[in-house]
């Protein structure tokens, strides 16, 4: 399987009750519109 | 309590859970579970007073590690199991309100890189043989919490579904060395009738063999088995794809349609799937803006769907609505 290349922080809690909450939190600096304008205006390798 | 129960004419296991029937049932907006935890406010099931994306393990699960031990004993023709597993929750945004189409295309991608990080992460347990990606969208589907969410089961065995799909593909790839799905999107992609909406390297289309009025594919027009082959550009023009998918349902009859949105992809029981191909597949329930598709005696009680329509019609129609180019979504 390839390597996670996604920049997202994940934060592992436990609830009260002992069930598992995961927050997931994007970097939206790094991942704003401009990279999904690109990748229809341009070849969308460069991304990869 | 909940257990496999096994089915002998069908051979196939059926959870029972009798703890959901008690689980939370369309809550007012204030006391929404979903919701962040405001200060000084109602004690929601997500601590944070903000956040992106939240993932946790369901609080009525269907399956769960450690499973309780079955309430019955088994027989010869009646096998027991455990109902081993893990049911998630994925919470896509803190705002109550939004639905997945109304999201900006970033954060539908941030949704993709969750999705794909739960099947990496699952996946890798011995436990489980196959993740279910879902999304049930609205009452008409039995939504009980109107919050925007969607959820995963992680199965120990591969549902029935699936099975079928995965025999039917290695049949086709056997006798002619390709994949089943990569010759259906050539044969969709040289007709043409059926396309809905498409970017470079994804296609939505109503199957030729649609079930459901407005029932649709979306997959990579490469072959990709898993979201874990995903790259970041696979996961912006999914985004996309999606998102033109989602505006056009909600401007087929001029409100969020209702629909139930499933993930198919391969096992993660460690075989091997060069012949299976990912795709989503989309339910409505409607065939007209206020008339349900039930599943009556030929589906239910034969397993034999009959469509009251033609995919090339329903087709054209979720084509001439709504966005009708990539650039009209960002």
């Amino acid at each position: 399987m390839p390597k996670n290349d996604s920049d997202f922080t994940k934060e592992k809690i436990r609830l009260p009750d002992g069930r598992e909450l995961i927050y997931y939190d994007f970097n939206h600096e790094t991942l704003p519109e401009n990279s999904v304008k690109r990748s229809i205006k341009q070849t969308v390798t460069d991304e990869k | 309590m909940s257990e496999l129960r096994w089915h002998p004419f069908l051979e196939e296991w059926v959870i029972t859970a009798t703890h959901r029937q008690d689980r939370t049932f369309l809550p007012p907006k204030d006391y929404c579970p979903l919701c962040p935890t405001k200060p000084g406010g109602f004690p929601t099931e997500i601590p944070r007073s903000s956040y992106d994306i939240a993932v946790f393990e369901n609080k009525f699960p269907s399956l769960q590690t450690p499973a309780p031990l079955p309430s019955v004993g088994d027989t010869p023709i009646s096998p027991v199991a455990p109902a081993v597993g893990r049911c998630e929750v994925i919470v896509y945004s803190p705002n109550h309100q939004e639905t997945l189409a109304q999201m900006p295309v970033a954060r539908i991608r941030n949704l993709i890189s969750v999705w794909q990080d739960r099947y990496l992460e699952l996946g890798k347990r011995n436990d489980i043989q196959y993740i279910l990606i879902f999304e049930n969208k609205g009452e008409a589907v039995g939504v009980t919490l109107h919050h925007p969410h969607g959820q995963i089961y992680a199965f120990p065995f591969i549902p029935p579904k699936i099975r079928q799909e995965l025999s039917a593909s290695r049949k086709y790839y056997e006798k002619h060395h390709q994949c089943l799905f990569c010759a259906t999107l050539e044969e969709e992609q040289s007709d043409g009738r059926r396309i809905i909406f498409e970017s470079e390297r994804f296609i939505a289309f109503i199957p030729f063999f649609a079930r459901y009025p407005y029932e649709v594919y979306l997959a990579p027009k490469r072959h990709l088995a898993s979201i874990a082959e995903f790259t970041g550009a696979d996961r912006s023009d999914l985004a996309l794809t999606l998102k033109g998918l989602l505006m056009k349902y909600d401007a087929l009859f001029g409100f969020s349609l209702p629909y139930i949105m499933v993930i198919h992809q391969a096992p993660t029981d460690g075989g091997d799937y060069p012949d299976y191909h990912f795709h989503f597949e989309f339910y409505p329930p409607l065939r007209t803006s206020n008339k349900l598709k039930y599943l009556a005696g030929c589906e239910s009680g034969a397993g034999n769907f009959i469509n009251d329509t033609l995919a090339e019609e329903k087709a054209a129609e979720l084509r001439k609505v709504g966005p009708q180019t990539i650039a009209e979504l960002v």
